[in-house]
């Protein structure tokens, strides 16, 4: 590939708006996310992101949640047994997801580059067999997906970046 | 070129698109990818696949109505079809149903989750 040369892609897609909440163990022994977890899977809350990272004795977790169950996740981790300084909330994040990436390094190094060159944070950030997912502040989803296609180039008829419809689980 | 059959997989989650793609190369098919109704139609006037697997929830254009526009022209109504149905009575905001995917004019059937040997006995069955 020469350089230069925009990256051909199938699409880009953006979630709705989440909320990211980052919680930190330093050993395995005194981590409490799966007890936190099994609290969020009683109340129907549903983790569009997960991702757990550990180095040195420190785990971090990271899960993002549908910014409408905030409160109640909020409710759930004051009454844990998580310390205030473990925990890290962003109100306001979306998720925008690349995809196909096909294995190409090119591609991350692009992205993070431009997210780098216009100041966009990375809130975190996960692949997946097909896709490349970053967390950003929601209400640059936009302005990301601008800049983005002076790298990518999208099908003629791509699918929206936004979803028009939306898929609701109702217990039986 | 190669003479082996193209199949065009079609979805809105990239993922299965991907595992389905993975495991239909492994058994020396060609693969078209994309990702809603509309997509899926330049991909089929572009490519015109053999078969397309075909989920019924997507964006823009779902399956089905895909499904009976390609099944009711002249032009493409010998591509199989194999649809996917992943929706069941236990979700809501939607008009899909099991029923819906029974009337269709598909060639064939398959529950999602994929059990992806299952899938690959279906397309060898239809081409």
């Amino acid at each position: 590939m020469e350089y230069g040369q925009k990256i051909h892609i199938g699409g880009i897609k953006f979630s709705e708006e989440l909320a990211q909440v980052t919680v930190g163990c330093k050993t395995t022994d005194d981590c409490t996310i799966h007890q936190l977890l099994h609290l969020l899977a009683e109340r129907d809350i549903n983790l569009t992101f997960l991702c757990h990272a550990g180095l040195s004795g420190n785990i971090e977790s990271i899960f993002c949640i549908d910014r409408a169950d905030l409160g109640k996740v909020q409710q759930i981790l004051i009454r844990s047994s998580l310390p205030n300084e473990q925990v890290q909330i962003i109100p306001s994040i979306g998720t925008l997801t690349l995809f196909p990436h096909r294995n190409e390094m090119k591609l991350l190094g692009l992205v993070i580059g431009l997210f780098g060159k216009h100041g966009f944070p990375v809130h975190s950030f996960s692949t997946s067999i097909s896709a490349i997912a970053f967390n950003t502040d929601y209400s640059l989803l936009d302005e990301i997906t601008e800049r983005l296609q002076d790298i990518f180039v999208l099908p003629e008829n791509h699918a929206p970046f936004r979803q028009d419809f939306r898929v609701t689980q109702i217990q039986l | 070129m190669s003479d082996s059959k193209l199949i065009l997989v079609v979805d809105d989650d990239t993922d299965l698109v991907e595992m389905v793609s993975m495991k239909l190369e492994s058994a020396n098919f060609r693969v078209a990818k994309a990702y809603d109704g509309i997509e899926a139609m330049d991909r089929i006037k572009e490519e015109r696949p053999a078969l397309i697997i075909l989920d019924v929830m997507m964006p823009r254009k779902d399956g089905y109505t895909l499904c009976d526009e390609l099944k009711n022209s002249d032009t493409y109504k010998d591509i199989v079809i194999v649809l996917l149905t992943a929706v069941t009575e236990a979700i809501k905001s939607t008009n899909y149903t099991h029923m819906g995917g029974k009337t269709t004019l598909a060639d064939d059937f398959i529950p999602k989750p994929i059990d992806l040997d299952k899938l690959m006995e279906i397309v060898q069955d239809n081409l």
